[in-house]
């Protein structure tokens, strides 16, 4: 770029010191807007819920049999349907969370 | 191998990959904190201010940056726009016109002296003198980032160096 020899004040401009980074990356990243990922697995969190939701009041006989259950107080069937449910529950959170990467 | 900076971005615009960001602003931020600090004519606080937003800026924007110029360049393009806009908040003092002999070649230039120096030029020379020395681009490229013709940067240049030589061997000489 220099077309004349080198003098003292250009060789003074080329002289860029490093600038240690000194936690300047981390306050960047703190400003950041909320990541997109965290907010997908919390739409696909709260969609999964709705939907379970709407399931157990829309199959026929769901709601009535956990209805019963829960008025009789009945351990055993309670936890035949919570058991199955928690798994599966479990599985799908698990399921959406790899599949969005979670940080 | 390292990612490339264009791997970097694909992973920040695909899937908003933090890690890859950061990597990307650990890699610019010194280049990008010494332009505007040169720009500031030394304002460290001023400086790591824009920077930051720069880089705000950049994750915002990135899907904007096409990859046909060098990243490095598309940042320093945001910094200087970003300098721009807060440089125009006060009016740039005209600069004192010390008469001065030349300096002496085998001096060599303390940086303190120079951002001192640097901060009593007009801004354009500063603007000119920042990009085109120390940051790796060519002269057009420098035109580019500020939308100058590469003629008026290469007489900003000129004067702003004739400026820093009168100013630079005017403070050597006022040394005991």
């Amino acid at each position: 770029m220099n077309a004349t020899g080198p003098d003292p004040v250009e060789e003074a401009l080329m002289r860029v010191p490093y600038v240690d980074d000194a936690g300047f990356t981390d306050r960047v990243m703190a400003r950041l807007p909320p990541s997109r990922r965290r907010l997908r697995v919390a739409i696909l969190i709260a969609s999964g819920a709705a939907a379970a939701a709407v399931a157990a009041l829309v199959l026929p006989g769901a709601a009535a049999t956990l209805a019963a259950a829960l008025a009789g107080l009945q351990v055993a069937t309670l936890a035949a349907w919570a058991v199955p449910l928690g798994l599966a529950a479990t599985a799908l959170l698990l399921g959406e969370m790899v599949s969005v990467g979670w940080e | 191998m390292p990612p490339s900076d264009a791997d970097l971005v694909a992973r920040v615009i695909a899937d908003d990959d933090r890690r890859a960001f950061a990597e990307l602003v650990r890699r610019h931020q010194s280049a990008v904190r010494g332009l505007l600090r040169r720009l500031g004519a030394g304002d460290a606080a001023l400086a790591d201010d824009l920077a930051q937003e720069t880089f705000l800026r950049a994750y915002r924007g990135l899907s904007g940056w096409r990859g046909s110029a060098r990243l490095a360049t598309w940042l320093y393009r945001i910094a200087w726009n970003l300098w721009a806009s807060q440089a125009r908040r006060p009016a740039d003092p005209e600069p004192t016109e010390p008469e001065p002999p030349r300096p002496a070649a085998d001096v060599a230039i303390d940086r303190h002296d120079l951002e001192r120096a640097l901060g009593a030029l007009r801004a354009e020379e500063r603007t000119a003198l920042a990009l085109a020395y120390g940051q790796d681009l060519t002269h057009e490229e420098a035109a580019r980032i500020l939308d100058w013709p590469v003629g008026t940067l290469k007489t900003h240049i000129l004067r702003g160096k004739e400026r820093l030589r009168r100013l630079l061997s005017a403070e050597a000489e006022g040394t005991p």
